[in-house]
Parts: C-alpha cells; structure tokens; sequence
C-alpha cells in the first residue's frame, strides 16, 4: 500500500471568503492557493458559504434555523445535488468544484458560539455525504473564526487532519472576546492558544504566506512610471486605515506638493465613503487624490506598473498580499508597522520602507524618506525576485503541500481510505 | 473571469442538469437587493417568488423588470394550503429546483418538493454557479 505522503494529497477547502457571482474579488487570495495546489497534482474541493437569515418571530427563529439547515444537508444527499457541487469558470478558479453551504443566522444570537454552530450545521452533512463519495485526506480551513472552528467539527467527525491558515486581520481583536477565544483554543488544543493575545508560546503557530501568483504582476518598466503617483490598493474600510493614509499624504505635500494619490478598491461603507470625501476636501486634497472602484486583476497590475510608490496603511494585517504584489512589480512600498506588510518588506530598506508607528506623521516621513531616494531600474529587478523566491505560487504550493503531507502521515491517514479509522488528528495553525 | 482551467479536480461530476430554477425569497427587500447581484443573463431568467409590498408602505421595494416576479403573501396562502406549492411547482413545470434564501424561504419549498421537484442544495451562489458550469452566464451583473 502507497504511503499517503508519496500520494498526491485530496484537499477539502473550507473558506467563507471564495470568489463568487457577487463577489467576484472576495477571497482571491485562497482561489491562488487552489490553483497552485491543483497546478501541483492536488485534487482539490471547495466548502464555502453563503450567509442568510433566520427573520420574524424570535422564540421560533432557532427552530426554524435549524429545520432549514437539516432540509439542506438532506438535499445535499439528493440524487440530482451533486453534492451541492459545481464548476464555475467565470470567478474562483475554473473547474475547481465548489459547494456553496447556505448559514441561517439569527439576528440575535451572534455569539461567536452562534455562529460557529450555524457554519458547523451546514458544512458538517456537505462534508459527510463528500467523504463518502471523495475520502479527502486533509481539510484546509482559511481563518479560525469561523471556517476553522466549522472545519474542526467535521474534522473529528470524519478522523481527518485540519491544517488552519490565518488570514483574518481581525482575528487578533475579535479573541478580546472570551468565547472566541475559547472556540480558537479548541483549534489549538487545551494548553496552547493564539499568540501574545493568549499568553502562549509564538511557537506552536507556523507562518505560510499566501501564494503570489507573480506571473499576473509583471515588472514594470522605471520609463512608465510616475515617481510621483502614490498608490493604495484594498478596501476602503476604516479599519485599513484610509484616515492614516489620507492625513499622511497631506502631509507629505505640504513638502512634496507634486505628490498625488490613487486609491483602488471596494468602496466602505456610505458613511465611511462619505468621511473619506468631507476629509479629502478638508485636507486640501481634492484634485490631488483619485478614488477607483475595486478592479480586476489585470488593471491593478497596470496601475502597479505606472506607480512610483505604493503606500500601504492597514494598522493590523496577517500578509499584505498588495505589498508583495507590488514588489513584484518592482515597485517600493512603504507601509506600517502592521505585522503584514513590514514582515514582507523587512527592516533593511531594500525593498521599501516601514514606518516608525502608526501615526500621520511616521507614514509621512516614510513616504518622503522613500520618495526622496533615488529611483534605479536595477532596483526593480531584485524586489522582484525576493517575491518570487519567497512567496510566488510554486514554493508555497510546495510548502503547502509539504505540510498536508506531514499531516496526513502523522494521522495515519492513507490516500482513499474510509474515515473513521485514523490516528491523532488535531489541527495544525499556521 | 476566474483562473485558468484545473485538469486534476478528480471527483467525476456528472454535468448539471438542464431543469429549471425558480427562487423562492419572501423578503422582498432582500430579494430585488440579491437578485440586482446575479449576473445578466440569469437575472433574465429567474423566476422569484416574494411578497407583495405591505399597505402601509413597508416593504414597498419596487420589482426589477428583469426575470418572472410572482408575489405571493404566505399568510393568504395559509388560507388556501397547497396554492403556493402548486405554483412553485407551475413555475419549473413540475419538474425542477426550488431555491430557498432564507430559512423561511427553504421550509416554504417543503409542500412542493417531491415527484421530479428538489430543493435546491444552496442558495444564489449555487444557482449562479451551476448557471456558469453550464455556460449559460455571459457576464457578472
């Protein structure tokens, strides 16, 4: 019998944030995961999810919720439901199946109980019904709250490992919140826990990056580009720090007044969008400042390639996707001390620079201290080529799977077996 | 449009039926918001189920031009048991899927589900997605 780490692994995906119809952006940094993964011979499946509602009469709604949840994960077993499987091929990644498990919430009981249980009853009879027809041997799930805690239930359920990437740049504040600190313990095991935030050793959590897809973000050409022109790409939530970024480029131009700045991405809310407008008249901005809708792939790689710097404000990240990918366009970055962006672009100020702290102030200095530098074209060269070694899809695919291998064999879980009959398996967090 | 074509994705999947869809989503604010986000074509040719606007004006979303809109008030069709299932069924000619939104919208499906009628095993992404399997969206709304 083939040992499992000589088989090529089958991978269950579990991720709320996939591409889908309307959101075709949301999550793509996992769809560039499963191409890479399927690029190295994995098969891979998806369980993501579609959050909806339990309404009207309170004392019914969990009743309710839950004969809605069990009609599902019966219809899921249907002879025509193929599994609650399909291929799209115009979001996600093409061909790849894809189960879109519907969660009913209820407006009053959030918890993070609540809603860890809501996700659980409906990837729990998905899973089930799939291991039965696919035996996966591992089960990804992308952030702990709430596609991990979800994960691990069916994880036990059918004697599989879980391996938990954390992507959540939120994560870390929602665990003020005892229970869901509770629910991430679950994830680590009764003594280890997440971080300084728990008071446990850093070393029972690993790093992976996620995985660049560099071929989508040529170089760009130091001809093309307008030393002037600041960049942002992501969303405009509050919480990604556009207040920071916008004090800051004010401020940068109150030295550099050739300075402008584009921002491209999801909008935030109305009153966020609405703040972001009165605060760029404010700052005497208007004019100096371009905001874009989110855009496809193709046009923010062009927009990388025009820039003479991109600025990446997010107080708290767990990667920085934007950062790496701008310098595998060869563009420097400037960016705050989040634990995203500033591990990516280290300390040495080769590839960019790292603020001093989170205020206006230090972003600013950054970006002149950036700006003022000679530019060199031979500098492009190498900030894309410490992507590509450290982060481009091949060598995380690699990593990747290296660690479903060792999972898998430190379950004792051989490729095609049933579930059920299987060893230690509890999560693994990176 | 998504990523390349996989080649390795080995669960053998049969192809999607070619039955129709009808929708069923009783929260007509809801649903003109969910169904706007559908890509083009499917808008087209979706047929939903929801409420009628309430008369005090709550509720009052105006109906998209696009695709079948049937209103249905499920509590006249308390009245009258089996009206709405026998439409739900009407709507994919006796032989389909209905797709429920919300938790209410699911148990609603209940009464018509059965000889060539299934529930649907997810909600507009899975509907959206089964669409695009079959080459049948031509672009995101």
């Amino acid at each position: 019998m083939p040992t499992a780490a000589a088989m090529l692994p089958r991978v269950l995906v579990v991720a709320r944030w996939y591409p889908s119809h309307d959101q075709p952006g949301r999550g793509s940094f996992v769809a560039d995961l499963v191409a890479t993964l399927v690029a190295r011979g994995a098969s891979v499946m998806v369980a993501s999810f579609e959050a909806t509602h339990v309404r009207g009469v309170a004392e019914t709604r969990p009743d309710r919720g839950t004969r809605a949840a069990a009609a599902i994960g019966t219809a899921i077993d249907g002879p025509a439901a193929r599994g609650g499987l399909n291929r799209p091929h115009s979001w996600g990644v093409a061909g790849v199946p894809v189960a879109r498990l519907p969660v009913f919430l209820d407006g009053d009981r959030r918890r993070p109980d609540d809603v860890a249980a809501a996700h659980a009853a409906a990837l729990i009879p998905f899973g089930l019904a799939l291991a039965r027809a696919w035996p996966f041997d591992v089960i990804h799930a992308h952030t702990g709250l709430v596609d991990g805690t979800a994960a691990l239930r069916l994880a036990q359920a059918v004697g599989r490992p879980l391996l938990v990437t954390e992507h959540s740049s939120t994560a870390a504040g929602e665990l003020g919140d005892p229970e869901a600190a509770a629910l991430y313990r679950l994830l680590l095991g009764e003594a280890a826990a997440i971080g300084s935030t728990l008071g446990v050793s850093p070393d029972t959590i690993d790093v992976l990056p996620n995985a660049i897809p560099i071929e989508g973000f040529p170089l760009g050409s130091d001809r093309d580009r307008d030393p002037d022109a600041l960049l942002f790409v992501g969303s405009r939530k509050a919480s990604k720090g556009i207040e920071r970024l916008l004090r800051a480029v004010a401020m940068a131009r109150a030295e550099r007044p050739q300075l402008r700045l584009r921002l491209i991405g999801p909008p935030g809310t109305g009153e966020e969008e609405a703040a972001w407008g009165a605060l760029i008249a404010e700052l005497g901005l208007t004019g100096a400042v371009r905001v874009e809708p989110a855009a496809q792939r193709v046009e923010v790689a062009a927009a990388m390639r025009r820039a003479g710097l991109f600025v990446h404000p997010s107080p708290r990240e767990t990667f920085g996707m934007v950062v790496a990918e701008a310098l595998a366009s060869g563009l420097p970055v400037v960016t705050t001390p989040s634990g995203g962006g500033d591990e990516i672009v280290g300390a040495d100020g080769r590839y960019g620079e790292v603020a001093d702290g989170l205020e206006p102030e230090a972003l600013a200095a950054a970006i002149l201290r950036t700006h003022g530098r000679s530019r060199r074209p031979e500098d492009a060269l190498p900030r894309r080529a410490y992507v590509e070694a450290r982060y481009a899809a091949p060598a995380v695919g690699e990593r990747t799977v290296g660690i479903y291998e060792e999972l898998i064999a430190a379950a004792g879980v051989a490729g095609g077996a049933p579930p059920g009959d299987h060893g230690e398996t509890g999560p693994a967090i990176a | 449009m998504g990523r390349p074509p996989a080649t390795t994705a080995r669960l053998a999947l049969p192809s999607p039926d070619q039955r129709a869809a009808a929708v069923i989503a009783l929260a007509r604010g809801q649903a003109v918001q969910r169904f706007d986000l559908l890509p083009p074509a499917l808008r087209r040719a979706t047929t939903v189920f929801t409420i009628p606007p309430a008369p005090a004006g709550l509720n009052a979303a105006q109906l998209p031009p696009e695709g079948t809109w049937h209103e249905a008030d499920p509590r006249q069709e308390t009245l009258h048991p089996g009206e709405l299932a026998r439409r739900l069924r009407d709507a994919v000619g006796g032989s389909g899927w209905l797709v429920g939104l919300d938790a209410d919208d699911v148990l609603a499906a209940g009464p018509a589900l059965g000889a060539g009628v299934d529930l649907a095993p997810g909600g507009l992404r899975w509907l959206a997605d089964r669409r695009d399997e079959l080459g049948q969206n031509e672009g995101r709304g």
